[in-house]
C-alpha cells in the first residue's frame, strides 16, 4: 500500500510538472505547431524522461548493492513508508545487502504514468490537440 | 424566392456578370439568377473568363449547399444568433446560377456578315452611307471581334442575331425559363448590362428587349402578350478604361465622343427600360489596357467600375415592388473621393451586413490559399489547401479540426468505416469517389483563385493606379489559426447511425469549407468552446489596427497574398489560370 501511495504521489507531481511544461509550450513555441508535431515531441519528452528516470534508478540500485550507507538508508525509508501506510518492504536480498525493486518500480511507474497523464491533460485542454491520446505518447 | 434574369453583352458585359457572380458567392444575390451571355466574339477572353467563373461557382455551390445546409447565414454575427434562424436567411453561395452562353459567330447566324462591309455594303445605297460614316479599317473590322466602338449600325446586326439565337439552344432555354417565371410571378426582373463604347453591348441595348419579348411570344405561341409584369433595367458602362494607343478601329481619343453619340442615339430611339444605371469614370486613363479588338486577347483585368455595375444590379433586384424611384440613379462619392466599403452603394436590403458577406468570402478564399514557412513546427501558418497537401494521413488523423468535421460523416461510407483510424484521412482525401477532397479541389481552387485575382485587380489600393480606392490589403505575417481552432470545436451534422446514406452532391472539401465559414462566424463572436480551451478565440474580420472605426470604413486585410494563390495553383497544376487576369494588364 505504501508503494502505491508513493507511486501515486510521484505521479501526481510529475503530472503537474508535465502539464505546466506542455501548456507553456503550446502557448508559446508550439502555438502554430501541428497536432502530430505536438504528439511526436511530447512522446519524445515522455520517453526521454522515462529513460533518464530508469538510468538514475539503475545507478541507485547499483549503489545500493555496493554501499551499506545507501542500502540501510533505503531500508529505513521503506520501513517508514510501510509502517505509515501499511504493507512491508519488498527487497530482493543479494549477499549482505539487497535491491529495493518495489521502490524502484513504484517510482518509475509513477513518473511514467504521471508524465503521460500530464501531457494528455494539457493537450486535451486545447481544442486543436484534443486528438492526442496516451497511445500517441508511448 | 427572388429571381433575376440578367442579359449581358460583349466583353464588358461579361465582366459585369463576373462581378455579379462573386457578389452572389458572398451571399448578396437572389435565390436564383439566369445569366444570358450574348457575344458573337466566340473566343473573347473576357467572355471565356466569366463563363468559366460561373461554371466553377456552380460546381462548388452544389456541394457547398449540401454541406452547409444548417450553417448560419453570414449575418448571424450581427444578430448574435449562430443557428439557422438568422433574420435574412442568406448564406455564402446562396444563389443558384444558370448560364446560357449565346456565342455563335455572327457570320454563322447571318450569312455573309463577316464584317460591316460584307453584311450591309452589297446594297449600293447602304454602301454610300457606310463610306460616309466609316473609314476602310472600320468597315473591314470583323464582326466577331468585339471591340469595334461603333454601335449604331451594330444594332441592325444584333437584332437579326438575337431573333435567331433566342429560338435555339441556350437562348431558347433562357426564354423558356423567363416565360415560366413571368407566368408564375407578379414581377419578373430583367436586367441588361454591358458597355456602350464597344460593339456587342452597345448594339444590344436598344434592341434586346424587343427581341426577348418577341421570343417569349413565339415560345408561348401567342400573337399578343401583356408584359406589364416585366421590370426592365439597364446597367450601362461608359468609358472607364483607356487603351494605350490607337490600333485598327480602336481609337482612345474618340471614346468619350463616341459614348456621347451613343447616348444621344439611345435618347432619340427611346428607352425601353424603366430605369437606367450609368456607370462612368472621371478619369478613364486611370485604367489602362493594351488595345485589342477582340478574341482571346481581349481579356482585360477587372476594374472597380464593374463592381459598381454589379451593385447596380443588386439595387435593382432589391428595389421594393411598387416603389417609385427616379429612373436615372446616380452614385456619387462626394467630396472625400475615397472609396471605402461603407461608401459603396449597397442596396438598403443589404445594409448593414452586406459588407460582412464579402469580407467572409474573401477571408475564406485567403484561408484556402494561405502559405506558411517550413511545415514543422509552424503548420498552422498554412491554410487549408497547404495543410491538406502536406500533412500525411496519420498526421491528419491527429488534427481535431479534420476529424471533428469529417470523421462521423465519412464513417457512413463503408470503405471508411472499415479502415484503420490512421488510414481514414487518406481515404477521405482520394478514396471515396465524388465525395473525396480531391474531386472538388480543382474547382474549388479555380473559383477562389478567380475571386482573389478579380478582387486584387479591382479593389487593391495601388498608388500608381488607384489613388481613390482603399479597400483591400494583404498581411502575410498573420494566419488563420483562429479558424482552425474553432473548426476543432464544432462539427457538421453527421448521418444518423450507419444506415444507407445519400452522398449525392456531398463532398468532404465542401464540408471543410462550410465548417471553416461557421468557425469564422463563431470566432468573430468570440464563442467559447465547451470543454476545450481556445488559444486564439477571437478572429478579427476587419483590420485590428483600424477597428476604431465601423467595419465598413476600414480596409479588409487578408492573411494570404496573390503570391500564395500563384504558388498553390502551381502545386495543383493550374498555374495558367492567372494569365486570364494578367494577360492584358499594364
Amino acid at each position: 500500500m505504501g508503494y502505491i501511495l508513493l507511486s501515486f504521489g510521484i505521479g501526481l507531481l510529475t503530472a503537474v510538472a508535465f502539464y505546466w511544461l506542455i501548456s507553456t509550450r503550446i502557448s508559446s513555441s508550439w502555438s502554430r505547431a501541428s497536432a502530430s508535431h505536438v504528439a511526436d515531441s511530447s512522446r519524445r519528452l515522455v520517453r526521454s524522461t522515462a529513460i533518464v528516470a530508469a538510468l538514475i534508478l539503475v545507478i541507485v540500485a547499483l549503489l545500493e548493492l555496493v554501499s551499506d550507507t545507501v542500502f540501510l538508508a533505503l531500508e529505513d525509508f521503506q520501513y517508514s513508508l510501510t509502517d505509515s501506510a501499511g504493507g512491508s518492504p519488498a527487497t530482493q536480498t543479494v549477499g549482505t545487502r539487497g535491491i529495493s525493486w518495489a521502490l524502484y518500480l513504484a517510482i518509475f511507474v509513477g513518473i511514467l504514468l504521471g508524465a503521460i497523464a500530464g501531457v494528455f491533460a494539457a493537450s486535451r485542454k486545447t481544442a486543436l490537440y484534443a486528438n492526442v491520446t496516451p497511445r500517441h505518447l508511448i | 424566392m427572388s429571381k433575376l434574369f440578367l442579359i449581358v453583352g460583349g466583353g464588358a458585359g461579361a465582366k459585369i456578370a463576373e462581378a455579379f457572380t462573386h457578389l452572389c458567392a458572398a451571399g448578396l444575390g437572389p435565390s436564383e439568377a439566369h445569366l444570358l451571355f450574348v457575344d458573337g466574339d466566340t473566343g473573347n477572353g473576357n467572355l471565356g473568363r466569366a463563363v468559366n467563373t460561373v461554371k466553377d461557382y456552380i460546381r462548388l455551390q452544389h456541394s457547398w449547399v449540401r454541406a452547409a445546409g444548417h450553417i448560419p447565414a453570414f449575418d448571424a454575427a450581427a444578430n448574435g444568433s449562430a443557428g439557422p434562424t438568422a433574420s435574412t436567411g442568406r448564406s455564402l453561395f446562396g444563389t443558384t446560377l444558370f448560364i446560357y452562353p449565346v456565342t455563335d459567330k455572327i457570320e454563322t447566324i447571318i450569312p455573309g456578315a463577316s464584317n460591316l462591309r460584307d453584311s450591309l455594303g452589297q446594297d449600293h445605297e447602304f454602301a454610300d452611307v457606310l463610306d460616309l460614316l466609316y473609314d476602310a479599317d472600320e468597315q473591314a473590322t470583323r464582326c466577331e471581334d468585339g471591340f469595334r466602338a461603333r454601335p449604331n449600325l451594330g444594332c441592325l446586326l444584333m437584332s437579326r442575331y438575337l431573333r435567331v439565337t433566342l429560338t435555339v439552344g441556350p437562348g431558347a432555354a433562357f426564354i423558356e425559363q423567363l416565360s415560366g417565371a413571368s407566368a408564375d410571378s407578379a414581377h419578373t426582373r430583367v436586367a441588361v448590362a454591358g458597355s456602350i463604347f464597344g460593339g456587342t453591348g452597345a448594339s444590344m441595348f436598344p434592341v434586346v428587349r424587343n427581341a426577348i419579348e418577341n421570343a417569349v411570344r413565339k415560345h408561348r405561341n401567342v400573337e399578343k402578350l401583356d408584359f406589364g409584369n416585366f421590370h426592365w433595367c439597364s446597367v450601362m458602362l461608359l468609358p472607364y478604361f483607356r487603351p494605350t494607343e490607337r490600333r485598327d478601329s480602336v481609337d482612345p481619343s474618340r471614346s468619350l465622343l463616341d459614348a456621347s453619340s451613343t447616348l444621344q442615339y439611345y435618347s432619340t430611339a427611346g428607352s425601353p427600360y424603366s430605369c437606367v444605371y450609368l456607370i462612368g469614370s472621371d478619369d478613364p486613363g486611370r485604367n489602362r489596357v493594351r488595345p485589342v479588338t477582340g478574341s482571346r486577347d481581349q481579356c482585360n483585368p477587372s476594374f472597380f467600375e464593374e463592381v459598381i455595375a454589379a451593385l447596380a444590379l443588386l439595387d435593382f433586384l432589391y428595389e421594393p415592388e411598387g416603389r417609385r424611384r427616379e429612373p436615372v440613379r446616380i452614385f456619387d462619392l462626394g467630396s472625400t473621393r475615397t472609396v471605402t466599403w461603407a461608401a459603396l452603394p449597397w442596396p438598403a436590403a443589404l445594409r448593414p451586413n452586406g459588407v460582412d458577406g464579402v469580407a467572409q468570402l474573401m477571408h475564406l478564399a485567403s484561408f484556402l490559399f494561405k502559405r506558411g514557412g517550413a511545415i514543422r513546427p509552424q503548420a498552422y501558418e498554412w491554410g487549408l489547401a497547404g495543410l491538406l497537401r502536406q500533412l500525411d494521413s496519420r498526421a491528419l488523423s491527429l488534427e481535431s479540426w479534420f476529424t471533428k468535421v469529417l470523421e462521423k460523416w465519412a464513417e457512413a461510407h463503408p470503405a471508411v468505416r472499415n479502415a484503420k483510424a490512421s488510414d481514414r484521412p487518406a481515404l477521405i482525401a482520394t478514396g471515396i469517389a465524388e465525395q473525396s477532397i480531391d474531386d472538388l479541389m480543382p474547382a474549388c481552387l479555380r473559383y477562389f483563385a478567380r475571386l482573389l485575382w478579380w478582387a486584387y485587380a479591382s479593389a487593391l489600393q495601388d498608388g500608381d493606379r488607384r489613388d481613390s480606392l482603399d479597400l483591400l490589403a494583404f498581411d502575410t505575417s498573420g494566419d488563420y489559426v483562429h479558424i482552425l481552432e474553432h473548426m476543432a470545436s464544432v462539427g457538421l451534422g453527421a448521418p444518423n447511425g450507419t444506415a444507407a446514406v445519400d452522398f449525392s452532391d456531398d463532398n468532404a472539401l465542401a464540408r471543410l469549407l462550410a465548417a471553416a465559414h461557421l468557425a469564422m462566424v463563431r470566432s468573430r463572436q468570440g464563442h467559447a468552446s465547451a470543454g476545450s480551451q481556445l488559444l486564439n478565440p477571437t478572429f478579427q474580420l476587419w483590420s485590428d489596427a483600424q477597428m476604431g472605426g465601423s467595419p465598413g470604413t476600414v480596409r479588409l486585410i487578408l492573411r494570404g497574398s496573390t503570391g500564395h494563390v500563384r504558388q498553390t495553383l502551381s502545386d495543383a497544376g493550374l498555374s495558367d489560370l492567372s494569365d486570364d487576369y494578367t494577360r492584358n494588364q499594364i
